[in-house]
């Protein structure tokens, strides 16, 4: 039997134009926290306190938004900024070591050509999971759609390095895609 | 034979994944559900603990009883508790998978708040609710009249002292709490749309500020 100790209205307050703008962001970019989350977080349970964290971490943020950057890159930016701390604080409880862009090899079919978009992900998911947490920034920010120079402003590198780098992720991606990546170094 | 898959499709495969469109519930309210998810598992051994004794004490009347009507409703008491039983594991097997998520994170989403309440509510207020309780009905007539039958002048008092009081606490436990809890719960689920309708973030995150540093004192 569920407790009363409260009536269903509450009363509401004028919005802030940090809430407007939390609102705004989670809006428009409330699916891609999500999807990098995920890219985090395996765990469904620590997931979601990720995600919790991303979102009070970025509602705190909006308050020093000054708009010299585009919101878009604001909420990147804060949410890879905490799933980045959070991989940090899990490796510590983890064996498995975390690699580069450089160190991954893709060996051995591992996707089969009709594998479903499940599967795809899945594997995905895998090959993201064990890299360190600016090469999955990039991996996770590329998938987003975000062009060499967008990276560049969130990850906060030149784009120089970023357009390097975006090689290397294109490189792995379709090595990924054609060759599979089941048994992925 | 490698595939012609080319990164565009992971890109595709990546942005068309489905998302839960997660917003976190403020901790006060989080605080009542989390509440109710406890009491319910606790209520939940409760009432299994209960059942079993029901159980035993039929199955044992059962093996001593040499009145066939009377075995009748032992029987029929036993069938009562096994389906009672069957009801409450249902329930429990339908909030399995939202109840972690209440329970195991820092604050549940709207989403597994919200599903946690329409189970619940479905489930006190559910068409079928009559039918849930119904083998229980001819368990206490059939062992009064077992017992009373070769005395007719007992038959009355039996009726009002035993039957009347018993139909009475069905339809109480029924239309009492049960639909009481029904209310209940829709009254949850009044203030949760209204959190998502009105509340704004500020109440969220400052909740949660608090909950959390609660939770590291």
């Amino acid at each position: 039997m569920p407790h009363r100790d409260r009536p269903a209205g509450q009363p509401v307050a004028p919005p802030t134009s940090q809430s407007r703008l939390y609102d705004e962001a989670v809006e428009a970019f409330g699916a891609a926290i999500e999807r990098l989350a995920r890219s985090y977080e395996l765990d469904e349970h620590k997931r979601q306190d990720l995600l919790q964290n991303i979102h009070l971490n970025l509602w705190r943020s909006l308050d020093r938004f000054d708009g010299q950057c585009s919101l878009r890159t604001w909420v990147y930016r804060v949410a890879h900024n905490v799933a980045a701390t959070h991989v940090m604080d899990e490796r510590r409880r983890r064996s498995r070591p975390l690699v580069g862009l450089d160190d991954f090899e893709v060996r051995d079919a591992g996707i089969e050509p009709d594998a479903d978009r499940g599967v795809l992900l899945s594997r995905l998911m895998e090959l993201i999971e064990r890299l360190r947490p600016l090469d999955r920034e990039l991996v996770v920010l590329y998938l987003e759609g975000l062009s060499a120079a967008e990276i560049a402003e969130v990850v906060g590198i030149s784009a120089g390095n970023v357009a390097t780098r975006m090689g290397r992720v294109k490189k792995l991606l379709s090595q990924y895609a054609n060759e599979g990546g089941r048994n992925a170094v | 034979m490698p595939s012609d898959r080319a990164p565009d499709s992971l890109v595709s495969a990546w942005q068309e994944q489905p998302t839960s469109g997660f917003r976190p519930v403020p901790a006060d309210f989080a605080k009542k559900i989390r509440r109710d998810v406890r009491a319910s598992r606790w209520g939940f051994w409760i009432f299994l603990a209960l059942f079993a004794v029901m159980a035993i004490w039929a199955g044992a009347n059962l093996l001593a009883e040499a009145d066939p009507l009377r075995r009748v409703g032992h029987v029929l008491a036993i069938l009562s508790v096994v389906f009672f039983i069957g009801q409450i594991l249902v329930l429990r097997r339908r909030v399995r998978a939202v109840r972690f998520d209440i329970l195991r994170t820092t604050s549940p989403s709207l989403a597994a708040a919200r599903a946690y309440l329409v189970t619940r509510r479905a489930f006190h207020r559910g068409r079928w609710l009559w039918w849930r309780i119904i083998v229980i009905f001819p368990v206490v007539p059939i062992l009064g009249y077992g017992t009373l039958r070769n005395e007719p002048d007992a038959i009355p008092r039996f009726l009002w002292g035993v039957m009347v009081p018993w139909v009475a606490l069905i339809v109480f436990a029924v239309s009492i709490v049960q639909r009481g809890a029904a209310r209940a719960y829709e009254r949850l689920l009044r203030e949760l749309d209204d959190i998502e309708r009105h509340s704004p973030i500020e109440r969220f995150m400052a909740s949660h500020e608090q909950w959390k540093e609660r939770q590291g004192d």
